[in-house]
């Protein structure tokens, strides 16, 4: 394990900032190809996670919090994101009145 | 008059939270019988806003700032302050008109339409990158909730999800283009971005950069309705209650055009205009031709107006393409341009609430939004058939209407620009033609074809009132919009550094 | 020992992501995103932002994973169930999946490669710990107003998961 490990090179915030744009590159792609909305909206978190890396990993080049504080306040938007989220999904399914009703396509064009 | 003195930059900001808390508290303690208490109370704050934003703030003054910058207080955000506190108070008057029909939580619809005016008053004024993000948020999230407050009927729960996917993906390309801006300078302020490129002296900005800017703009886009980030646009229209379908037309196209505009007039500069440029013609070139086009077959009203909408961001984009190439480039048209979105947008905001009261009179009276229902219109009610009519033609851009300078000064700032911007010009031109064919049907409608059910609408007196308002306040803006123009250009000008 | 740490939480968080996008059941998606999660609180650890990494845990993988989970039980959700819920899905399979995550990391890949300043080796920067003190200065100070308008929209939120959600009253 060791000698594989020495044998890669160093890490350097370019490695990090590819593996933000991998996961940002995930989370969209689960958006617009995935029709389970619990799974979108957890592709959603995602973004936002991996847009949070790549501040932290340019908080580390500039050597400044600003970048970590932004993370602070995201995480704080995607906690309430989600809250609001999961309530409109509770009043879409009291809506519909349960869970047997075919696909709600009524707004078309 | 400056009533606030130092506190000026968050007046209007302090006002609408703690009117949106007051507004709860009232729901609080009003029993069930009184609900009525809490739309008046929503009404009074967004009257004070109103008065407050267009007698008692300085427009012309000195730039001020607050929280160390990163709340900017110029030419420009008063005027965006003054449209949004316009679009605030006729949301709350249009939402009195709609109450009936809210299940219950009134005092929740009310504070979530102020904390959404907040929300657009931050936006208009922010002077760095944080405080755009948790704003911007902020006047989305509450529109999430807004669009499916009706959480009885599927489609508005319906129009409140796809918002929220749509709002957050929108959120999360903000935060990521963030993200490489803050990367490209170090900093988060507007100011940070500015001096960047200010030390570059005119070589094009790093390719990080650019990423970053274009990501932002991406998220904006979706915000403004911009193609290709309109989808959800005519479903959110449609499904939405009719107040906050008005109010979101308005409030989200400003917010985003507040942010764009306070974005490109600290980017543009010697090295970008080129490619902001290129950008922004094509984005209008798109916008314009899909939204008008998409229109034409709509039998929805709501829908119609939907895609209207991105039609209409289709002409305040041309305002952005004014930046002119580099040969041309003259800070005077990027300037006019600016000035023309913020004209247009005034003109939009009274425009769109002068056509979406009569759609939420016409649906309370007869539950309906077809625009097959709204045949012989004129005859079972003439003046909501005139005002229906007036806005439409604003909304055309027919003169003496608000809609019609408003579309002048866009074409105008592009004609500024030179031979580049023929082709936009032509395209403008084009789409005003197709608007106003599919405006025309339904003003053909309402007054050619005979109604299905002939029984009249009866208009009370203080909607009346307002309907008169509303129709004068177009009429008033477009015979004499010179003190208005006058009002945006100075803010443009300044924004754009451009001295007289 | 830096390569370990970034190589083993780059892996974990990146597995977990792609086995949440890829996961039938949202129960699972919901568990594998916490690994992911867990991943990355692990990479805010190796880039010197302490605070931050247990911030993650606390709301991400704490907070807001189990107001998933507890959404899901409480509507008793099935996998099929949800299958069915409006949503903007472009029908592209594993290709164009592939495609999609491909064609954004080439863009973004060659704009991070094309600029020299972020090729620097992590251990060589200056260090950068930043514990709750270091972060508690600037966000009440510079960073202030957005501090508060957050508070807002923290509001905002409460009070619209309330009245979404609350028991209908006659």
């Amino acid at each position: 394990m060791t000698p594989l490990l020495a044998a890669l090179p160093p890490v350097t915030v370019q490695h990090y900032l590819l593996l933000s744009g991998l996961l940002f590159a995930v989370g969209l792609v689960g958006v617009l190809f995935r029709r389970n909305i619990i799974i979108v909206l957890m592709c959603l978190e995602l973004m936002l996670s991996a847009a949070n890396l790549a501040f932290v990993a340019f908080s580390r080049v500039h050597g400044n919090l600003q970048g970590q504080v932004m993370v602070f306040f995201s995480i704080a938007v995607a906690a309430a994101e989600a809250a609001v989220a999961l309530s409109i999904i509770i009043a879409l399914y009291r809506a519909r009145g349960g869970v047997d009703v075919e696909d709600a396509a009524e707004m078309k064009g | 008059m400056d009533i606030a003195g130092p506190f000026a930059p968050v007046l209007l900001e302090t006002l609408s939270a703690c009117g949106a808390g007051a507004v709860l508290l009232v729901d609080l303690f009003t029993p069930e019988a009184r609900k009525s208490r809490v739309g008046a109370a929503s009404l009074a704050v967004t009257a004070i806003l109103f008065l407050a934003a267009w007698f008692g703030m300085e427009a012309g003054g000195e730039t001020a700032t607050l929280f160390g910058g990163s709340l900017v207080l110029d030419g420009m955000a008063v005027f965006l302050k003054r449209t949004f506190a316009t679009a605030g108070l006729l949301a709350v008057l249009a939402a009195i008109r709609y109450e009936d029909r809210l299940p219950r939580g009134r005092g929740e619809f009310h504070f979530l339409l102020l904390s959404a005016l907040t929300g657009m008053f931050l936006v208009s004024s922010v002077g760095d990158l944080m405080s755009m993000f948790v704003s911007l948020e902020l006047v989305t999230l509450s529109f999430f909730i807004l669009a499916a407050f009706r959480r009885e009927r599927p489609e508005s729960v319906e129009a409140g999800l796809k918002l929220l996917v749509l709002g957050s993906l929108a959120a999360a390309f903000v935060l990521f283009g963030t993200a490489f801006l803050y990367g490209a300078t170090g900093d988060l302020t507007f100011a940070g971005l500015r001096d960047h490129l200010a030390s570059l002296r005119g070589a094009p900005p790093s390719r990080d950069l650019l990423l970053g800017l274009l990501f932002v703009l991406l998220g904006l886009g979706f915000k403004i309705g911009m193609v290709p980030m309109q989808v959800w646009v005519p479903d959110v229209y449609q499904g939405a209650p009719a107040p906050v379908t008005a109010f979101l037309a308005v409030g989200s196209k400003a917010a985003g055009f507040a942010l764009v505009l306070r974005l490109v007039t600290t980017v543009a500069g010697p090295g970008t205009k080129d490619s902001l440029q290129l950008l922004f013609t094509a984005l209008a070139f798109a916008t314009l031709f899909y939204g008008n086009l998409a229109a034409i077959p709509q039998t929805n009203v709501k829908r119609l107006l939907g895609y209207s909408s991105i039609g209409h961001c289709g002409y305040l984009l041309m305002g952005l393409a004014a930046l002119g190439p580099a040969s041309y480039y003259d800070e005077s048209a990027a300037a006019s341009g600016a000035a023309a979105i913020l004209f247009y947008l005034l003109a939009y905001a009274l425009t769109t609430f002068g056509a979406f009261l009569v759609v939420i009179l016409f649906s309370a009276a007869t539950g309906s939004d077809e625009m097959d229902d709204y045949a012989g219109l004129s005859r079972r009610s003439p003046l909501l058939a005139a005002s229906l009519t007036v806005a439409l033609l604003s909304l055309a851009g027919v003169p003496p209407l608000a809609g019609f300078f408003g579309k002048f000064m866009l074409m105008r700032s592009v004609a500024l620009t030179g031979p580049a911007g023929f082709g936009l010009l032509v395209a403008g031109a084009v789409n005003v033609v197709i608007g106003l064919y599919y405006y025309l049907c339904l003003v053909k409608r309402m007054y050619v074809h005979p109604p299905k059910d002939a029984s009249p609408l009866p208009v009370t007196g203080p909607t009346a009132a307002l309907l008169y308002a509303l129709t004068a306040a177009l009429l008033i803006l477009g015979i004499f919009p010179g003190a208005f123009v006058t009002l945006a250009s100075d803010a443009a000008r300044a924004a754009f550094g451009v001295g007289g | 020992m830096e390569g370990l740490g970034f190589y083993g939480f780059g892996a974990l968080t990146l597995l977990g992501a792609l086995l949440m996008v890829t996961s039938r059941n949202p129960l699972h998606g919901v568990l594998w995103l916490v690994v992911s999660f867990l991943g990355l609180s692990g990479l805010f650890g190796g880039l010197g932002a302490h605070f931050l990494a247990a911030i993650q845990i606390l709301v991400y993988a704490g907070a807001i994973l189990v107001l998933f989970l507890f959404v899901i039980m409480l509507l008793n959700l099935r996998p099929d169930d949800v299958e069915r819920m409006p949503t903007f899905s472009l029908r592209g399979g594993v290709g164009g999946f592939l495609v999609g995550v491909v064609g954004f990391c080439a863009v973004v890949g060659s704009v991070v490669m094309g600029t020299g300043a972020f090729a620097k080796p992590v251990a060589g920067l200056p260090p950068l710990e930043a514990g709750a003190a270091d972060v508690a200065i600037p966000l009440f100070s510079t960073a202030l107003l957005p501090f508060e308008v957050v508070s807002l929209l923290l509001l905002a939120a409460i009070v619209g998961s309330v009245a979404l959600t609350k028991r209908r009253l006659p």
